[in-house]
């Protein structure tokens, strides 16, 4: 039973640098819970105050209803993956294994059984005897994960965990993280930088950007109800194409910013005619942008091929739209042929798919 | 074939290059040597024998000497102030490398300045403490002035090895319920081997060397091997062939014990290959 | 005059053979690129074409012409390394005026060319700052940008972006690819990541333990690889592979597995029957699995093991009576909320299928 709460937490470097500020999250147990963010967001820095690396100048962390704020690391139990692993060069697997057992006072034979169990678990009985020098990364991560896990803690951390992977092993190693993780049922928090790790792997999302969090959410949520700008542009590959400018009233409501001019839909018009605001940034993703009929009129973004992209069964087609450059995500079966440098398309959006923010405290408004 | 013979040249040219500094290196030690086994006679004839049957009654007298005795003092201050170093040494060296705080690098720098001292500025007011102190003539006040060298030459090398390793090695041991004290013994130090290596062959060379220090601050019981040495040219003459066997002898140790730590030193490098 | 053409390289380093019988073409002006797991030979290919590895055999021409003697700094190339090699002693902006200086441009063609590239990298603030001030991320982009200053007649990029954020990755891909058509200089590029390498390359050559295993473009590499290697490396996520036996009842041909047997069409099954073979291995995309809550023809169960939701779509893990692959498909296309445990009937997209031989591991031509 492993329930983290980070009350109001703070942390400062030094006067002048304000790494973690007010930070509150719920993790429930058995929860994986992803700090993501760009770097230096606070993320790294919030996990090694839960690991108990860095005190916290304000606020409070809980593990299971008890603060430990003042714990040594080692009295918490709590394991931690690291992005280069931490494996020791001067240990065998098996003796890696068996260290952090060492600590406490277990028996000679109860720390061989379990490492034999670990061992099994995670497909590591071929390499006990080897150094961590003579192992692939792949190989060095499944380690990693059993020195974690041998001591059953109530509490995972993992630092960017796959980083050290090619993107393929990263994809592939991602579901079995998943599962391995959903099977132990053990509270994780999990940091990364890559949108698409985070998606995939989370129950839940905390969004951080310069100290703060953003907005924390499932990743449904986050992806189709972005609270801010930062959050919007964050999530999701390609990012989200956002376009600065005015919305105009004449027979109907159009959008006009930087040469780029939409004619918007009687419905979605009429919701922009409530808005208090006079500058905006509307934001659309690409992937909802579809390619549109030659007669239609509403929601309908026009524009200069300027690079594409294919990606498997898609193209990402960028837009010069105006002054601005619009992303695409457009499957290759919807077009007839590779599009060509300077070739005019016209893309739509539905309604719902519109997201206006307020260019100023850059929050979403619509 | 052009390319071929240009190849072959350069490294023909190379290896007579290397050849020559080798033998400029070695020639001293090889002279030493063979001096060592010849007859007083034998060592100043002109042009000098290199077939000769050679006699061990140098090493006999050797042997038999007070240089024995002093082989052995010399031996004792080093290894003891090497020990001393290593422990001083590493723990403090572990301490600015993890703790740092403001003004770490001035001290650094001042600890580091001990060792560029010239011994010969210190030398007599050692001389006239450890008289205070009654220390003149006995092991303990070598081996004193010995580490204040040794230890600042420990702390500056291992510093540089312990910022080496990386930090996270030792939170993961923290966050497995290690204490910091036994954090630095079964994670960080065994990390630092080659370093220990480094440094206790350097310690253990210096102290074993050191001449002016130990010639001032001994007179009989506590002399060393470097002192010995200078004795055996008396104001009867000099016994070079017995000199050269004295020094054949003295180099013995340190040969030794680097053969042991050799293989330490090669595998330090193998570890900085995990990052 | 600077096309680029490798005809049977062959690369030792000591006792290992790290490129056997290397052989492709990278037209004028295009942009080739070299992917392939880490390791298999890549960055070596490009030192041979940089004339700083020798090969063993085989023959180098540049521009039509035999390149093999030529040192690297005689065959007018700009080359961006993976680790950066930038001047430590030098400013950003000093580590990019270097190489110009050899190029004999006008001070305001240089200052032009500076700016440009400042404004394409990002690195308006960083300009005058040290490479030991930077991150590994801003050092990538000195390292790009020096290559980029100079106007040479071949690129060659070592994962120019492969210390950089995924997102900015993203945006940059993009915008390198615009450059080099606007350059239009002969660029290759190397890089482990096959979606960068599909985004941004004319020409793909996928490598896998110095060998070529495929050459063509995104899409041929996409919809036609002509190897198994191949078929499992390009794509996101990885192509699923099934084995199936071949069985013949009648005048019917059946691809037989334990979760499932599928009806042969008939043009396949007069391929089968020609090629004489047991078995086979199926591959399909992930795209291509097509998921319904109600059984289909050839449609089987599963289980649903991991859901992962990605943008717009999700990637399921499933598991059929052992046998694990993966799905792909878009939220609104669901006809049901997926919960982890949920059985499905699941049936391959027919026109989709990748036919591979078990032996050989290649395609068996012919859809």
């Amino acid at each position: 039973m492993a329930t983290l709460v980070l009350e109001k937490l703070n942390l400062w470097y030094g006067k002048h640098t304000h790494a973690v500020r007010d930070v509150d999250l719920v993790v429930e147990d058995g929860e994986l819970c992803v700090f993501l963010g760009p770097s230096g967001c606070g993320k790294t820095s919030t996990l090694r105050m839960i690991a108990g690396f860095v005190k916290p100048t304000s606020g409070r962390i809980y593990l299971d209803g008890e603060v430990i704020n003042d714990l040594y690391p080692g009295d918490r139990n709590v394991a931690m993956i690291f992005q280069s692993y931490a494996l020791y060069p001067h240990l065998t697997v098996r003796k890696q294994l068996a260290f952090p057992l060492e600590a406490k006072r277990i028996s000679r034979q109860e720390i061989d059984k379990r490492v034999e169990e670990i061992a099994h678990f995670l497909h590591m009985e071929d390499f006990l005897d080897r150094y961590p020098q003579e192992l692939s990364a792949g190989q060095r991560q499944r380690v990693a994960m059993g020195r974690a896990l041998i001591r059953k803690p109530r509490l995972f951390l993992m630092d960017e965990p796959l980083s050290q992977l090619d993107a393929r092993l990263r994809v592939e190693m991602r579901a079995s993280l998943r599962k391995l993780q959903q099977e132990l049922k053990i509270t994780t928090i999990y940091v990364t930088h890559d949108q698409t790790e985070a998606q995939g792997l989370a129950d839940k999302i905390m969004v951080m950007h310069l100290g703060r969090v953003q907005q924390v959410g499932k990743p449904i949520e986050v992806y189709e109800n972005p609270t801010n700008l930062f959050v919007a542009g964050f999530i999701g590959m390609p990012a989200m194409n956002f376009l600065r400018g005015v919305f105009v009233k004449g027979e109907r409501m159009e959008f006009r910013g930087n040469g780029a001019c939409i004619i918007l839909s009687k419905t979605l018009g009429e919701r922009v005619t409530l808005l208090p605001q006079k500058e905006v940034i509307v934001g659309i993703r690409p992937e909802h942008l579809s390619l549109s009929k030659p007669n239609r009129e509403e929601n309908v973004l026009q524009g200069e091929v300027y690079v594409v992209e294919p990606q498997s069964n898609e193209y990402i087609i960028d837009l010069r739209v105006g002054e601005e450059v619009v992303k695409a995500r457009v499957e290759k079966r919807e077009l007839p042929a590779l599009p060509r440098t300077g070739e005019v398309l016209r893309v739509f959006f539905e309604d719902q798919y519109c997201y206006v923010f307020d260019p100023e405290g850059e929050k979403r408004l619509l | 074939m052009h390319e071929e013979t240009k190849i072959l040249l350069k490294r023909t040219v190379f290896l007579v290059i290397a050849l020559a500094i080798t033998v400029a290196f070695m020639f001293p030690l090889g002279w030493v040597v063979l001096s060592s086994l010849k007859t007083r006679l034998e060592i100043f004839v002109l042009p000098p024998k290199w077939i000769f049957s050679p006699t061990f009654q140098n090493y006999r007298d050797i042997l038999n000497s007070d240089f024995m005795y002093q082989l052995k003092n010399s031996l004792l201050v080093a290894a003891i102030s090497t020990g001393v170093s290593l422990v001083f040494g590493s723990l403090t060296a572990y301490g600015f490398s993890r703790y740092p705080i403001r003004g770490s690098d001035n001290i650094l720098f001042w600890i580091l300045s001990l060792r560029m001292l010239p011994p010969i500025a210190v030398v007599i007011p050692f001389y006239l403490l450890f008289r205070s102190l009654g220390l003149l003539d006995t092991a303990i006040a070598l081996v004193l002035v010995y580490c204040i060298f040794n230890i600042s030459f420990a702390i500056w090398v291992l510093k540089g090895f312990f910022d080496e390793i990386p930090i996270e090695l030792e939170e993961a041991a923290k966050l497995d319920g290690y204490s910091p004290m036994q954090v630095f013994w079964r994670v960080s130090l065994p990390l630092v081997r080659p370093g220990l290596a480094t440094t206790a062959i350097f310690c253990l060379i210096q102290s074993l060397n050191e001449f002016l220090v130990a010639l001032t601050l001994t007179t009989r019981r506590a002399v060393t091997a470097p002192v010995g040495l200078a004795k055996l040219q008396t104001f009867l003459g000099t016994d070079w062939g017995r000199i050269s066997a004295a020094a054949v002898i003295f180099m013995i140790p340190v040969v030794v014990f680097t053969i042991f730590v050799r293989n330490e030193l090669i595998r330090g490098m193998s570890f900085g290959r995990m990052r | 005059m600077s096309e680029i053409r490798l005809e049977g390289i062959r690369v030792r380093y000591g006792k290992n053979v790290v490129l056997k019988d290397v052989s492709f073409a990278v037209g004028e002006g295009s942009l080739c690129v070299i992917t392939g797991p880490s390791g298999c030979g890549k960055t070596t290919v490009l030192r041979v074409i940089a004339g700083l590895t020798k090969p063993e055999k085989g023959m180098v021409y540049i521009g039509g012409r035999p390149a093999n003697h030529l040192s690297p700094g005689e065959r007018d190339i700009a080359m961006c390394f993976q680790t950066f090699a930038l001047y430590p002693h030098m400013t950003v902006r000093e580590n990019w005026m270097f190489p110009l200086y050899a190029e004999r441009i006008s001070p305001q063609e240089m200052q032009k060319r500076i700016e440009e590239v400042t404004e394409l990298l990002h690195m308006e603030f960083l300009l005058n700052r040290y490479p030991g001030q930077l991150s590994g991320g801003q050092q990538q982009r000195v390292a790009l940008g020096r290559a980029l200053v100079r106007r040479p007649r071949i690129y060659l990029l070592d994962e120019p972006l492969g210390n950089l954020d995924a997102k900015l990755r993203v945006e940059m891909r993009a915008e390198i690819r615009k450059i080099q058509e606007t350059l239009g200089i002969t660029t290759v590029y190397v890089t482990h990541d096959q979606t960068e390498a599909q985004a941004v390359a004319d020409t793909m050559v996928v490598m896998d333990f110095g060998e070529v295993k495929q050459v063509g473009t995104p899409e041929e590499v996409y919809e036609k690889p002509t190897n198994l290697f191949v078929a499992g490396f390009i794509g996101t996520p990885r192509m699923n592979f099934f084995p199936f036996e071949i069985r013949e009842e009648g005048e019917k041909m059946y691809l037989i597995a334990p979760f499932v047997s599928l009806l042969l069409g008939n043009e396949k099954s007069v391929l089968f029957r020609k090629g004489n073979f047991s078995s086979v291995i199926l591959g399909v995309r992930p795209e291509n699995v097509l998921l319904s809550p109600i059984p289909q023809e050839s449609s089987f169960l599963a289980t649903l093991e991991v859901i992962e939701p990605q943008s717009n779509e999700y990637i399921f893990t499933l598991n059929a009576q052992g046998t694990t692959f993966k799905a792909r498909l878009r939220r609104s296309v669901l006809e049901f909320a997926p919960e982890v445990g949920h059985r499905i009937w699941v049936r391959f997209d027919e026109e989709f299928w990748h036919l591979f031989d078990p032996k050989t591991e290649r395609r068996i031509e012919g859809r």
